[in-house]
């Protein structure tokens, strides 16, 4: 592999590092069609590399927000087990739904958690009130202070979430897209630690996948550990960034995200990838 | 590890170091879960424990049955 080709998917690992860390997806949704435009990849190629880069964007940003307190384990551990159920219904029900169909349900969801989380103000809970088994507080850099939160809304939450993993494995990618919306929007935790907490549970999300891929030898070495190498250093960069972002604006920003996902989701849906 | 070994492939030695990098990177996300557990249950936090416990089962459930499909 020449050095060009090196540096460049070293920049793509980045870039997806820098944007998973921010707001808690994995960057598949950057890598794959990155990959398969400009690089000429297969798609299934792509999301083997893309789910490498996923996992390392993942265990570098959660080693740090881990450490600071932001991500929420016991939450994160909750909802991967019904994302997980909700990933094997997915991998049955493939076989019998259509997948543009499901793609484009999936994008206006997209679009409907994008609008709202413009709209919608965060319920943030004096840390002197925080108190019972579902208050949790992390310090926030920007406002200097602890920020706590009430969880509510858990059973229901932990219900989307499977239908966010049946949605995520069906469609290949959006694992973090749709549970960063739903424990902001539903489950009233604030966007930083919502974020925080997806990248703790993408990783483990992404595992299965990459684990079969490379037992069956269909990853890349070269691509993937450029993209890997990429995705840790852009997930280091997106921790210090999110150090200096308030979480009104990192909200405005992820709706922004999430309507870019959708028209990539549509397009792909329309089979532009 | 990956960086080494994406720095040998140029000399055609990198391939070891990248497939043990990258092995040890995929499996680190789980890795990390048996760690929290395992801190879980030394807090005596069981409740906690048993549900890391449960999502390592059901990850592995998972894997096998997409293996499967």
């Amino acid at each position: 592999m020449g050095p060009e080709l090196l540096f460049s998917l070293i920049l793509v690992g980045v870039l997806a590092g820098v944007t998973g860390a921010l707001f808690g997806i994995g960057g598949g949704m950057l890598i794959v069609p990155i990959l398969v435009i400009f690089y000429g990849l297969a798609a299934k190629d792509a999301a083997a590399i893309s789910l490498v880069g996923i996992v390392a964007t993942s265990v570098g940003a959660s080693a740090v927000y881990v450490d600071k307190g932001i991500s929420n384990i016991r939450l994160g551990l909750f909802l991967e087990i019904t994302t997980v159920i909700g990933a094997i219904a997915g991998v049955v029900a493939a076989t019998y739904i259509s997948n543009a169909a499901l793609t484009v349900i999936f994008s206006l969801v997209l679009v409907y958690s994008g609008a709202k989380m413009i709209f919608n103000p965060e319920l943030a809970v004096e840390p002197g009130d925080c108190s019972g088994k579902r208050c949790f507080t992390y310090y926030d850099d920007v406002q200097k202070k602890d920020v706590g939160y009430q969880i509510r809304n858990t059973k229901s939450g932990a219900a989307m979430c499977t239908v966010a993993g049946v949605l995520a494995s069906m469609t290949g990618i959006g694992g973090g897209a749709i549970k960063v919306p739903i424990m902001n929007l539903h489950m009233h935790v604030p966007i930083k630690a919502a974020a925080a907490t997806s990248n703790y549970m993408i990783g483990i999300t992404a595992f299965a996948g990459a684990v079969l891929y490379f037992a069956m030898g269909d990853i890349s070495l070269t691509f993937a550990g450029a993209v890997a190498v990429g995705g840790f250093i852009g997930s280091m960069i997106g921790t210090k960034i999110t150090s200096h972002v308030d979480g009104k604006s990192l909200k405005r920003y992820f709706s922004v995200l999430l309507f870019f996902i959708a028209t990539v989701m549509m397009m792909d849906a329309g089979g532009l990838f | 590890m990956i960086a080494l070994g994406l720095a040998m492939e140029s000399l055609g030695m990198g391939e070891t170091a990248l497939w043990l990098g990258i092995l040890v990177l995929i499996v680190s996300p789980m890795l990390g879960v048996a760690v929290s557990m395992a801190s879980l249950f030394r807090e005596r936090d069981l409740k906690w424990a048993g549900v890391a416990l449960l999502l390592i089962a059901m990850t592995a459930v998972a894997t096998l049955i997409s293996y499967l499909f």
